[in-house]
């Protein structure tokens, strides 16, 4: 016998013998029976940052042949360690909505006209040499969005300000972090929180201000859930002006009245004096007093213009100030019982305890946004629970990349990759990276958001390049600013992957790869930089926002400025953007790490990141080391406390309009719900939007749960379905609109009021009736 | 040798039976890779260990009172609804419990496809079947029903058990339906649903084919009378799963196989001896 005859019979004998067995016990199947692709099983997993909110969870995609198949926790993930959201496990399904653009779209005698994205890219060069050459460079504008990859920010900010030469550069991120950003910039001189998610393991105590986490922030609440799991003394806070989810979880509620946050905060300052519980010590080494104005307006009138003045004033000023704020006058304005205001006081000030407080767009979406930052830093700074672990004030941001495009970047008319348009040493330095000309750069700040919009209603910006936003959902006083876009004489560009109230609007449409179809880096709330991969390929001639503004700046003739190539782009524009930040205070990873970590955050220096600013012990750009922190962003390295007074919404109910109007999010939808809606899981979980009602207001307006509902405000109407007793609960007098649903645009109610320093408006107050339809 | 498998869990196959793994007879399969093995005895012993796996499997469906030819028929009467809160009422072991619970018949048990159709993928939360009352004093209540388990006559079924308790903000990644509509149409197309029982070897205990990270209560969902049937484990008792029961790792093998399993593993058909072969 030879050999290979053996083994022929032996296979034979293998192969009867399995048949025999797979028939007998079907149970049973065997590892050699089929190909494994057959059965999904050589899904590759990639690490990606989520492209939902600011939290930043680490991702593992699941792909299969050139398709996301299935998404699950990235465990390596210092953000999630492993857990997501209901959002970012479907997150893939929004790549696959069936009427994904695909297609560059012209409009052409009114109809909007598939065309080969090359020529929508020539008309596009064409429309801003025109537009620049009738009307000046002050007429061309981009808007942009805090879910652009920071290459796209980066190629667009060089763009504009570098090349084109305009200062014409907004992002939605104006919308949703701006009073952040002053806030941290008028306290401690530099933007971006001192601490880290990791003070979710290290604190006992959290407050939230006018955050509802477990739907906004779900994975990092989860995380104070399981502190308080495996640490019992854990005390959660939710200080809101509605009943949520988190207040359930919560273990104390305490709800007021719209815009009194800010008198409460003072008066748990107020209680920690009388209490005695400051760090006189570290008051008087690491801080500083401001007063600034007063009665400043709500930035309602075109071309609103304010610059604040601070004035230095001192520790006896600041009590002086306190005394209007006694927990007894607070209760009055606050609806706050002067007992909560003295227990929220107790546990600031409790020695024992480590405070985190966050916030989120509560604060931020507020006519006085900066104030009630500034005043939070102040609880923390007065009790110098700061820039240690477990202890900190923390905003929390609602886009993937608010903080590492749009304020990292700096995609704001005002700012630069580093520093401030105004500064000439800044203009200098991006001058000489960007290797233009110094003069090129204007030195003064044209349009905030709003304002931009309302230059485009006046005529005065008559080109619009709009990219991964969608504004005619969510710019406050919508119909003014929808209507402006369909002027006579208006050109508007939007990239996006799904058709929307913007791209209605639009003149030129441009298909965008989306997340994974190309290569990105977004950076989160905690300062952390992540970098993911190109995954799948976009659809039909879809092409990343970042190409598409290449592509655009070398028809304009910038090819020097833009001479990547597309395979290695995004390499080379990390490592141009970086030499930005090439200090020890913002030092950020290099590309190599960036591809290798799940997530880096910066200061990255000598191969560490630094998750407590302003530490001595941990931070390596701190200077002075006599003490337990050093502000360096201020002179002197001393933060500001800022005497910042209660002052009242620009509208509040009245006769006419008895109601507020609060407008937010719910857990299954992500802003305008172009790509959440597309996913069926979180349509069919919440498929439409709805007014919540108090159930005292709705019996007596006789409404019942489901009914249709007319809320009216001075700036327009909607009908919409009443929601009683289901997820949330405003309280009596106050209704609730979620703005994900393109059928119920709540915007074209809302204010376009803002915060005179920030520039942001105020979503979460207006004046609104209630009938029953 | 076209040895398709019957199992293919897009289209559960409902003649399987619920402890094929526990096969005892191991000769067949272990002697086949031996050196000396020669042809004739090779057929003899599979010959006889396929015999006895048939009588094996035959004998267990009857004792279970399953018709082999319509499983979902039982020779046995149907029994009395069990007392609505047995397993809560019996000594806090809810695993072992639960296991010792067998399934009643006209509850409506889970079935492999209705599990597959609740996820978007293998492994995505699955969506609430259910109703759940909103705004009422607390953020746990899910786990009232669905950490111990337990009958529920509401819906005339058994509760899932969780295999993440300490995870208690449920809604975060569960969300309940309320429509079968979608916006838009949608081309998402899931990948295959993993294949169960890929054992190497006939008998040998299956690895598993899912990740671990939250998962690693085996028994919340692989004993008990929520468990699904097709992956419902014959022993519960026997608590150290990963003893016998691996991760199925997408990596290449620690050392290729022989030459012969390597085509098996491709599928190929096996070579047919070549006339023009030369001795070696």
């Amino acid at each position: 016998m030879t050999i290979s005859r053996r083994e022929f019979l032996k296979n034979l004998a293998i192969g009867s013998a399995l048949t025999a067995a797979s028939q007998l016990i079907p149970g049973v199947s065997f590892a050699w029976e089929k190909p494994t692709s057959q059965h999904g099983s050589d899904i590759t997993w990639k690490k990606a940052p989520c492209r939902f909110c600011g939290t930043g969870c680490g991702l593992l995609i699941g792909v299969s042949e050139g398709r996301a198949v299935a998404v699950k926790g990235d465990p390596q993930s210092a953000v999630n360690k492993g857990l997501l959201c209901v959002k970012g496990y479907h997150s893939i399904q929004a790549l696959y909505g069936e009427d994904r653009l695909k297609k560059a779209m012209i409009r052409k005698n009114g109809q909007m006209v598939e065309v080969p994205i090359k020529e929508a890219l020539d008309l596009i060069a064409q429309k801003i040499k025109e537009t620049i050459q009738s009307h000046g460079k002050d007429a061309v504008s981009m808007y942009g969005s805090g879910q652009w990859t920071i290459p796209d920010g980066y190629a667009a900010s060089k763009l504009m300000k570098g090349c084109i030469g305009t200062n014409n550069l907004e992002a939605n991120a104006r919308l949703c972090m701006a009073s952040a950003v002053t806030g941290f910039m008028t306290t401690f001189g530099l933007d971006e929180p001192m601490g880290c998610y990791e003070d979710m393991d290290h604190a006992d105590t959290f407050f939230l201000w006018g955050n509802n986490m477990s739907e906004m922030h779900p994975v990092l609440f989860s995380r104070i859930l399981e502190r308080k799991r495996t640490h019992p003394r854990t005390l959660i806070i939710d200080f809101a002006t509605r009943s949520t989810r988190t207040s359930v979880a919560a273990d104390r509620s305490i709800l007021f009245r719209p815009q009194s946050d800010l008198a409460v905060a003072n008066a748990i300052c107020y209680e920690l004096f009388r209490t005695q519980r400051i760090d006189l010590s570290f008051l008087q080494k690491h801080c500083s007093f401001r007063k600034g104005k007063t009665q400043i307006g709500y930035g309602l009138q075109d071309k609103f213009a304010f610059q604040d003045t601070p004035e230095i004033t001192n520790l006896d000023e600041y009590k002086k100030f306190l005394e209007d704020y006694t927990p007894e006058k607070v209760e009055k304005i606050s609806g706050v019982s002067a007992e909560d205001i003295r227990y929220m006081a107790s546990l600031y000030g409790d020695p024992t305890r480590n405070v985190v407080s966050y916030w989120c767009m509560g604060m931020n979406q507020h006519t006085r946004g900066t104030w009630i930052n500034n005043l939070v830093y102040n609880i923390h700074l007065l009790v110098g629970k700061i820039s240690r672990p477990g202890n900190g004030p923390f905003s929390l941001t609602g886009q993937p990349s608010a903080c590492g495009t749009v304020r990292e970047v700096g995609t704001l008319t005002h700012k630069l990759p580093k520093g401030m348009v105004m500064d000439p040493k800044a203009r200098k330095f991006a001058s000489d990276i960007w290797k233009v000309p110094y003069s090129r750069i204007p030195a003064k700040p044209t349009y905030d958001t709003v304002e931009m919009f309302r230059a485009l209603d006046r005529g005065d910006i008559r080109f619009m390049w709009i990219q991964t936003t969608n504004p005619m959902v969510t710019m406050p006083n919508l119909r003014r600013y929808r209507d402006a876009t369909k002027k006579q004489g208006r050109f508007i560009v939007v990239s996006e992957i799904y058709p929307t109230p913007t791209t209605a609007i639009a003149d030129v449409i441009l298909p965008s790869a989306m997340w994974i179809e190309r290569e990105g880096m977004f950076g989160n709330s905690e300062r952390r930089t992540q970098h993911w991969e190109k995954m799948v390929n976009p659809p039909g001639d879809a092409m990343s926002d970042t190409w598409q503004i290449i592509e655009v700046a070398r028809r304009l003739g910038f090819t020097k400025e833009f001479p990547w190539s597309e395979d290695k782009h995004i390499e080379h524009i990390w490592n141009e953007y970086t030499r930005f930040h090439d200090n020890p205070a913002h030092r950020m990873a290099d590309y190599e790490t960036l591809k290798r970590e799940s997530g880096v955050i910066w200061p990255y220096v000598n191969g560490r990141s630094t998750q407590w600013r302003y530490n001595t012990q941990l931070d390596p750009a701190t200077k002075r080391r006599n003490g337990a922190v050093d502000f360096y962003g201020k002179p002197e390295g001393k933060a500001w406390i800022w005497l910042r007074p209660y002052e009242a919404a620009p509208e509040e109910p009245s006769k006419d309009y008895p109601f507020w109007l609060n407008t937010g999010r719910v857990l299954e939808h992500w802003h305008t719900g172009s790509m959440t809606r597309r996913i069926p899981t979180l349509h069919q979980a919440v498929p439409a939007s709805y007014v919540e009602i108090h159930p005292l207001d709705a019996k007596r307006l006789n409404i019942r749960h489901g009914d249709k509902v007319k809320l009216t405000s001075p700036r327009g109407s909607i009908l919409i379905n009443a929601s009683l007793n289901q997820r949330a609960c405003p309280p009596l007098g106050q209704v609730f609109v979620p703005f994900f649903d393109e059928n119920y645009l709540i915007n074209e109610l809302t204010l376009d009021a803002y915060c005179p320093i920030s520039r942001q408006p105020d979503y979460k107050k207006c004046a609104v009736r209630v009938e029953r339809a | 040798m076209s040895t398709q498998n019957t199992q293919h869990t897009d289209a559960p196959n409902p003649s399987a039976t619920p402890s094929p793994t526990d096969t005892p007879n191991l000769s067949t399969t272990s002697s086949l890779s031996g050196e000396g093995f020669t042809v004739s005895y090779g057929f003899i012993a599979i010959a006889s260990g396929m015999m006895l796996m048939g009588a094996w499997v035959l004998v267990t469906l009857v004792l279970q009172g399953i018709d082999p030819q319509d499983p979902h028929k039982s020779h046995n009467p149907p029994k009395a609804a069990p007392v609505p809160h047995l397993a809560a009422a019996l000594p806090a072991t809810p695993t072992l419990t639960n296991a010792l619970l067998s399934a009643t018949p006209g509850s409506s048990v889970r079935s492999l496809q209705r599990f597959y159709k609740q996820r978007a993928y293998s492994g995505a939360p699955p969506h609430i079947p259910h109703d759940i009352l909103e705004h009422n004093g607390q953020i746990d209540a899910c786990l009232s029903c669905h950490s111990q388990g337990g009958y529920v006559p509401k819906y005339n079924a058994f509760a899932p058990i969780t295999p993440h308790p300490t995870y208690t903000n449920c809604v975060q990644c569960h969300v309940p339906q309320r429509t079968q509509s979608t916006f838009r149409p949608s081309a998402w197309k899931a990948s295959p649903r993993p294949q169960l029982r890929r054992t190497a070897l006939a008998g040998s205990p299956p690895p598993i084919p899912h990740d671990l990270h939250m998962r690693t209560d085996c028994n919340a969902c692989h004993a008990g009378p929520a468990a699904v049937k097709e992956i419902r484990v014959p022993h519960p008792e026997r608590s150290n799963c990963l003893q016998c029961h691996v991760p199925r790792k997408q990596v290449p093998p620690f050392r290729s196989l022989s030459p012969l399993h390597q085509r098996l593993e491709k599928n190929a058909p096996p070579p047919t001896p070549s006339p023009q072969r030369k001795r070696p």
